[in-house]
């Protein structure tokens, strides 16, 4: 989304102030930055319409072990290729002899057809959800810890912790992500992973989530440490410096707060980001392991059957568009919201 | 009828006679000839596809179908395989002469075996075929550490003192080159030889081909064709040896219909079945992708078919990993096992059996299917019998599609008979390898075996044999070391030399045993498509071939 280009007003340290230059009126007394961007946050109503659906999406795969239990009838593992369903009160296969799946239908059992060993494709996509988005969240918060860590470490004391921090940052950059990340996969879901006492089998959710979590540090890392660079130029932090302040405490309880909306707008795409990943993991064999479900696995799986069945690929294909789409789209009106220079309308 | 009339009618029939005697090419007392049902159509050019390139072009090295399938073609060795008439079956399973003239005197005690040499017999570069060219052959086998030296070629005197030191030569053979007599005395009998010297790795090349890989330059061979414009991993081609020997016309080696065959490489199943229905390919080597099956099996009855291949596609059950140490819960397990449902899973390309023979191997016995009929509870109550409920099982399997959803099953199969199983999925290229070495115990596990040539040997003693448990390299997964009465009963049967009535039964009854002690839980063998464009000869030239599964040598144009 393009920004206006900077006014002398713009860079003004009060954000009322400064809503209010924008605004052409006078300053909205007593509003923080926080109640502002919710303010700009909440009349945005595509980026509230992509939150709402990203929440369903969230709490229908939440709900994925009652679907399975009171309606479905049957796990996400469970198979029943031999099985028949009634469908317009005909005794079907849920697999035929040659093996094709039954389709998708507005019945309890199969309401988005079988996969070809008989399984539930519905139940299967929703136990999908919660390993994908669970994947999404939890690396985007390694990433997240890691890349603030080092961004605010990098840019605080630059030197020789810069150096190595950055040119770090800048090997791991050189990797093409999807190859690195398909390399580690393969490697760890073989022989799990060991590091001092901690362990993660081969077959954990740890595996995907370590790999996403660690590959997209350089792209989130970066600019924490531009914005640290700037930062600590600032008068705010030579007052702290002044006042005898630590390092430790200046970059915690000084900058960071400052770096906050960043974290925020980053932390959101990075997760659509990771959903991608490991559906492209998965896909390739290097993700979650089967038979756990996942997204990018049943797409895969899908794939040997794209002639007669192309509902196994197409039904976690939206779910992945549906997420990563709300994700992005909420991500663009968050960012609009954080920014001051933003013209979004208060009243 | 007048004199006139009479005459033209002799000469009527004695031209017909001619033509059909030309069609047929020439009468063969070997076993050879053959090309199908009908009078099959010479000359013409075939475009074959792979999805992947041979692993070797080398008669010496390779070990894959897709290999041998060309292979055989260029190359021969003493013995070969007959045509048969180019139906799926057992025709086809029984060796016939090659290159030498007749089969070989074999001496009482199965140790020796004589054979001469047809005469005048040349290379595809126009050189003779010397007698002393079969023992570098089998030498060159053994320098390389070709996986065909796994095979018999160490039985034979110094073979294997020559595998491990490469040097002294093969005893075990002794040539005349003037009298083309070749001698080879095995230092214990093998029942199975004239079968390994029937395939590719025993094809004799002339005596200075180096012992390296010579895929990107295949050595000269003795069959109909050559393998010519090698490409490597793009494409090669088969064309007619000009220089192919007369004294092996009529022979089971003269088996060349198509002048040549071009063959690409092309990674997509599903792109080939659309370039054969568009007539870009004639025949195309694997199957069609499971979901295109269905429509083919529909629509082109007249130039598609399945066939079922002398494989096994089995769960092995390691009897030194618990709980498959325990009788009971390998019963269980065979109990469980629905093979209709595996079925589905593969896309109709299993034909369902339990036994370790498939049916077209001597010794398969049909009757001997009913050992363990699909019994979910009676699988459940002898897990509870065993004790082994909640036991904790790690099922061996490789990411490839189709045994990813067969072991999906089995997993969620054994889950439901009581047992607590994970899937562990190694990358297929490491997967025999992984699953072959003893200290890495996998308990259960995804395993198939196609056959090297139509001997029980070949499967029950390669992959059952309790003496042929190793610390690596197994291709025994059930690590059944300790069952001495059967390794017994395999090594006896071993030194029979020839497969008569009596020992084939025999054969029978160890698969029977090996059915009763559970140690596989086989689930079928697996089909192959013959699928032809519509200019092709479906009825009379689908070659299809109980050891090289196609030979493209029987394919015909209409």
């Amino acid at each position: 989304m393009a920004t206006q280009p900077a006014t002398e007003s713009d860079f003004s340290l009060d954000p009322a102030a400064a809503v209010a230059a924008q605004e052409g009126g006078a300053p909205v007394e007593g509003m923080g930055p926080w109640e502002l961007a919710w303010r700009r946050l909440k009349r945005n109503r595509v980026a509230m319409a992509s939150l709402a659906v990203f929440f369903v999406l969230v709490g229908c795969c939440l709900a994925a072990p009652l679907y399975a239990e009171h309606v479905a009838g049957r796990g996400p593992t469970s198979t029943n290729a031999t099985g028949t369903i009634q469908v317009d009160g005909k005794k079907t296969f849920v697999v035929t002899p040659d093996g094709t799946p039954i389709g998708p239908g507005f019945r309890k059992e199969y309401f988005l057809g079988a996969d070809s060993l008989g399984r539930d494709v519905m139940v299967r996509l929703l136990y999908g959800g919660r390993n994908s988005l669970f994947v999404g969240f939890m690396a985007a918060l390694i990433t997240a810890i890691l890349a603030v860590a080092t961004g605010l470490a990098a840019g605080y004391f630059g030197g020789w912790t810069d150096r190595i921090i950055s040119n770090g940052n800048d090997i791991l950059w050189s990797f093409p992500v999807l190859l690195f990340a398909i390399a580690l996969g393969t490697a760890l879901a073989l022989g799990g992973l060991n590091i001092g006492p901690i362990s993660v089998q081969g077959d954990s959710l740890w595996i995907p989530i370590i790999i996403i979590g660690v590959v997209y540090i350089p792209y989130f890392g970066r600019p924490i440490r531009g914005q640290v660079l700037s930062l600590r130029e600032k008068e705010f932090v030579d007052a702290a410096v002044a006042q005898g302040m630590g390092s430790t405490r200046i970059m915690f309880s000084e900058i960071l707060p400052n770096l906050m909306s960043t974290i925020l707008v980053f932390g959101t795409l990075i997760i659509a980001n990771n959903i991608l990943l490991e559906a492209a993991l998965s896909f390739l064999g290097a993700g979650i392991q089967p038979p756990e479900p996942s997204w990018g696995g049943l797409i895969s799986d899908g794939v040997n059957q794209i002639y007669t069945s192309p509902h196994l690929s197409l039904v976690p294909g939206v779910a992945i568009v549906i997420a990563v789409l709300s994700l992005n789209v909420f991500g663009d009106g968050l960012r609009d919201a954080l920014d001051p220079r933003a013209k979004v309308r208060l009243r | 009828m007048g004199k006139l009339g009479r005459r033209a009618l002799v000469l009527l029939v004695a031209a017909l006679s001619m033509l059909v005697f030309a069609a047929c090419g020439d009468d063969d007392d070997d076993g050879g000839g053959g090309g199908g049902g009908g009078a099959a159509t010479k000359g013409g050019e075939l475009n074959v596809a792979h999805t992947s390139y041979p692993d070797f072009l080398d008669p010496g090295l390779s070990y894959t179908v897709d290999g041998w399938e060309a292979l055989h073609l260029a190359y021969t060795g003493l013995v070969t395989f007959a045509n048969g008439n180019g139906d799926a079956g057992t025709e086809g399973a029984e060796v016939v002469p090659g290159l030498a003239e007749d089969m070989p005197e074999i001496s009482d005690d199965g140790l020796s075996y004589k054979f001469t040499l047809r005469d005048g017999l040349k290379y595809s570069d126009g050189k003779p075929v010397k007698a002393s060219d079969f023992k570098s052959s089998i030498e060159r086998l053994l320098e390389q550490d070709s996986q065909g030296a796994g095979l018999g070629y160490t039985t034979i005197k110094g073979g294997a003192d020559f595998l491990e030191t490469k040097k002294g030569g093969v005893s075990g053979i002794v040539t005349d080159n003037a009298k083309r007599t070749i001698e080879i005395t095995l230092a214990e009998p093998r029942g199975a030889f004239l079968y390994e010297l029937a395939i590719p790795f025993a094809s004799v090349v002339p005596g200075d081909t180096p012992a390296k890989n010579m895929t990107k330059s295949p050595p000269p061979g003795t069959g109909c064709y050559a393998i010519e414009d090698v490409n490597l991993n793009r494409s090669y081609e088969l064309v007619r040896n000009k220089n192919f020997s007369p004294s092996l016309k009529g022979t089971a080696v003269d088996q060349c219909n198509a002048d040549a065959i071009h063959v690409t490489i092309d990674p997509q199943t599903s792109s080939q079945v659309t370039k054969v229905l568009r007539g870009d390919l004639d025949f195309m080597v694997d199957n069609p992708p499971p979901d295109r099956v269905a429509e083919l099996k529909g629509k082109y009855t007249d130039r598609f078919e399945q066939f079922a291949t002398n494989s096994t596609f089995y769960f092995f059950m390691n009897v030194e990993a618990p709980p498959f140490d325990n009788l009971k819960v390998r019963q269980a397990v065979n109990y469980a096992i629905d093979v209709n449902a595996i079925n589905r899973a593969q896309g109709g390309v299993l034909s369902a059996a339990h036994t370790t023979l498939p049916p077209g191997v001597p010794g398969y016995d049909k009757s001997q299917d009913d050992l363990y009929p699909f019994d979910l509870e009676k699988a459940k109550s002898l897990i509870k019998e065993a004790g082994a409920e909640g036991e904790d099982v790690t099922v061996w399997s490789n990411p490839e599609p189709e045994t990813q959803r067969t072991m999906e099953y089995y997993a969620d199969t054994l889950n439901k008979i009581g047992l607590n199983a994970k899937i562990k999925n190694i990358p297929a290229e490491e997967y025999f390898v992984t699953i072959g070495t003893r200290k890495n115990k996998p308990q259960t596990g995804w395993a198939n075996w196609f056959q090297d040539y139509p001997h029980p040997s070949d499967f029950i003693d390669i992959l059952l044999n309790p003496d042929n448990v190793v610390d690596v390299g197994n291709n025994n997964y059930t690590y059944n070391a300790n069952d001495k009465k059967l390794a017994d009963m395999i090594n006896d049967l071993n030194k029979e030399p020839e497969l008569t009535d009596d020992v084939i039964k025999r054969w029978g009854e160890v698969d029977r045993y090996i059915q009763e002690q559970a140690y596989w839980g086989i689930y079928g063998n697996r089909k192959q498509s013959t699928f032809f464009s519509e200019r092709m000869d479906f009825d009379s030239c689908k070659g299809e071939h109980a050891v090289w599964t196609h030979h493209w040598g029987m394919f015909c144009r209409k």
